[in-house]
């Protein structure tokens, strides 16, 4: 069986959620994002608290509008993004963000949100230029001031590394 | 190029829930929106779109909901028994209703439609040969 590269960086399958508890972590986001919903079309950002996802909150950023209209740019980024990624992105427009690259899997599919209103998941293989694999699972989420028009977009990503054997 | 929408029906239209790229996730989720019996119907619709003729198929993959929960539950329930016919009547005693059915028609309802005919022919038959007789008597 071949090794993975010396260095690569391996996650315990012991997450310390209970049996029974979904795991993966875009399903989460989802659940908490329909509770804060309620009987509106979307939630807003006001109503979002960090606290009550705190195991997931590090692997989320936030899509807001830019100041001078000109499109949407990542609002924050979590810890384990910003580690997973190499460089801030915080303040990026994400017209900006290089296709192809991790955070545009994150991200490049922002046009599919707007047109189909409601939460979009991707998922998918990103190699690395270290020759690593990682196995990834994305999702945006629309956000809203006033429950109806879109002001931005809840996203989270997280990854696991593919062992090839 | 494919994508699965988990679909919830309400206030008598379809709204996308949600859109995944993978049918196992989108089925995982809908199972669980289903179990939840919060939706009325839920549903998923598997999309795929032919990048060389640009045209879109939809098919229903997953269905769900309290709605399909109800229907199969009523399908599955065993036929109510038929009541059974009403035992002769007992003095002093009235046969016990059950559901709220009525009770069985008492047996000398049932001769009164077989007598009618019999007197209808008796007096037909009667009409017929009185006729008969009055015929050859005037030839």
């Amino acid at each position: 069986m071949d090794r993975a590269p010396d260095g690569t960086e391996r996650t315990s399958t012991d997450d310390g959620l209970p049996d029974g508890i979904e795991r993966r972590l875009v399903l989460r986001l989802l659940a908490h994002w329909r509770g804060l919903r309620g009987e509106r079309a979307f939630p807003s950002f006001a109503a979002l608290e960090p606290a009550a996802i705190a195991d997931i909150w590090p692997h989320c950023f936030i899509l807001e509008p830019a100041a001078d209209g000109s499109g949407l740019v990542v609002g924050g980024v979590g810890d384990a993004l910003d580690a997973l990624f190499g460089r801030p992105l915080a303040g990026r427009p994400v017209a900006e963000i290089a296709a192809g690259s991790l955070p545009f899997m994150a991200t490049g599919y922002v046009d599919e949100v707007l047109a189909k209103r409601a939460p979009v998941s991707h998922g998918g293989t990103f190699a690395r230029r270290d020759g690593t694999r990682l196995l990834y699972r994305s999702i945006l989420l629309p956000m809203s001031d006033d429950g109806a028009t879109i002001y931005g977009l809840l996203g989270a990503m997280n990854c696991r590394h593919v062992v090839d054997g | 190029m494919k994508c699965f929408e988990i679909q919830t029906y309400k206030d008598a239209a379809w709204h996308i829930d949600s859109v995944f790229d993978d049918a196992d996730i989108a089925l995982l989720e809908a199972r669980r929106m289903d179990e939840s019996r919060r939706y009325q119907i839920v549903r998923v619709v598997e999309e795929t779109y032919d990048e060389a003729s640009g045209a879109t198929s939809c098919r229903v993959i997953f269905r769900g909901g309290r709605l399909a929960a109800e229907a199969k539950a009523r399908r599955a329930a065993p036929a109510p028994p038929r009541p059974a016919a009403a035992p002769p009547a007992s003095v002093g005693r009235e046969p016990a209703h059950r559901g709220g059915r009525a009770p069985a028609a008492p047996q000398s309802q049932g001769l009164a439609l077989p007598l009618a005919i019999g007197a209808l022919i008796v007096v037909g038959g009667g009409a017929a040969l009185f006729a008969l007789h009055h015929l050859s008597r005037m030839q």
